[in-house]
């Protein structure tokens, strides 16, 4: 149930990137709503769902965007990684870290896509522009807060239905469980 | 029976009493008549208008179809000059999605592996070169674009016959490269794709001489080139079919 309300969001989410946002103008930059929802998923309690989620929306990624194949599912896996390792450490609120948390793993991963792009062409490698990231950043920032919210209810949906759905006895996970 | 005529005094007090108050009230009853008259004119004025703005907005609906519908027909119309100019066979595609990241340029495409097309398919427009067919599904295709840095086109300037690589360097650039310090080339002149790659068909449109700069160090010269193709406004490509690709593993 997880890995198919995840799966089916980020395709809608990717459907609505490719086609509609791109019709925004090229000052407002290109949201990422996605990668919103890759660190969505990353702070949520589930690991094994929550990383076969990412690596499927890494593989619909690839199909839709770049030219070497395997490159966003280790990226989001990478991200993922990011989160719960950080997880581990703090007791992430997750509404409240989710946009800050998306903004610096954004930050990361076009350093390390720019890196990427730099040895894969270095007579023609991507332009770094301190401009275009920063105001992806702003457009994570200023849809960030609505979009999680949109995220999160859909996860609490999820977890009152596998709640009312669960045994009687069985207990429901607990994150900070040692 | 002859009864009176005449007004007595009393009735005349009256009329001249109730005479001015029934000027007044119906002065006041014409004006409320008239306002009400008025009103109900708006009323029916409001719907009239609302009825305007409702068939103006058809009209205007309709004039954008039609507008559109004329754009349309002209794209296609040069759409299909092209095509009727390009080596047989070609098929027309129509882009129904763009990449979503920062780093790279492709597009998704609605032909597919069942159309024909197939790896290293060169994609054009009328204004020039757009890239080439990176992968295919049944129905789908990923079209690399000329101006994403992973792509090259061999290409030649029309002046000076200066043979080099294009690459694409940025959102909506392009590079020449391996032009030797010593080769003439000139700022305006036009860059065609020169066959040579197997991948393009020679004489196509890429783009513009925009900057030359020589450096100090290396062999090389630092070419800008300026699109032929205004990548932002794509929506119809034309696909050369190839029966063989060359750009295949």
């Amino acid at each position: 149930m997880f890995i198919a309300i995840f799966l089916i969001l980020g395709i809608l989410i990717l459907v609505l990137q490719t086609t509609f946002l791109q019709l925004l103008p090229v000052w407002l930059g290109k949201p990422d709503i996605l990668f919103l929802l890759v660190v969505h998923i990353s702070c949520q309690p589930e690991i094994f769902r929550g990383s076969v989620v990412i690596l499927l929306l890494g593989l619909l990624m690839d199909v839709f965007s770049g030219v070497f194949l395997g490159l966003y599912p280790v990226i989001y896996l990478l991200v993922f990684a990011f989160i719960k390792g950080i997880s581990r450490k703090v007791a992430l609120n997750e509404f409240a870290y989710q946009v800050p948390l998306a903004l610096i793993s954004y930050l990361f991963v076009s350093i390390g896509m720019f890196l990427f792009s730099y040895f894969q062409a270095p007579e023609t490698p991507s332009q770094w522009s301190w401009g275009t990231i920063l105001l992806q950043l702003l457009m994570l920032a200023v849809i960030g807060g609505p979009v999680v919210g949109i995220f999160d209810a859909v996860t609490n949906f999820y977890r009152s239905t596998s709640a009312s759905g669960r045994l009687p006895g069985t207990k429901s996970v607990n994150r900070f469980k040692s | 029976m002859a009864g009176r005529k005449e007004f007595t005094i009393p009735h005349k007090l009256g009329l001249e009493l109730i005479g001015p108050f029934q000027t007044a009230i119906s002065k006041v009853s014409n004006y409320a008549g008239s306002i009400w008259d008025k009103y109900t004119d708006l009323l029916n004025v409001r719907e009239e208008n609302e009825q305007l703005r409702q068939e103006l907005l058809q009209y205007k609906t309709a004039n954008i179809e039609y507008r559109e519908a004329v754009a349309t027909n002209v794209r296609l119309q040069k759409l299909l000059e092209l095509k009727e100019s390009l080596p047989p066979p070609t098929l027309s595609a129509e882009i129904v999605g763009k990449d979503p990241s920062l780093w790279f340029r492709t597009f998704t495409i609605n032909r597919g592996s069942s159309d024909g097309v197939q790896k290293g398919m060169p994609v054009v427009t009328v204004e020039g070169v757009v890239g080439q067919v990176l992968t295919s599904s049944p129905n789908y295709s990923k079209v690399l674009l000329a101006t994403d840095p992973n792509s090259a086109i061999e290409v030649i300037t029309q002046k000076t016959r200066v043979q080099g690589i294009v690459k694409g360097s940025g959102p909506e650039t392009f590079n020449l490269h391996y032009v030797l310090k010593s080769a003439e080339v000139e700022k305006g002149d036009y860059v065609l794709t020169s066959g040579l790659g197997g991948v393009f068909p020679k004489g196509l449109m890429v783009g513009t001489v925009a900057e030359i700069t020589k450096s100090r160090r290396g062999m090389f010269q630092n070419i800008a080139i300026k699109p032929a193709v205004d990548f932002s406004q794509l929506e119809y490509l034309i696909i050369i079919m190839k029966k063989y690709s060359l750009t295949e593993d």
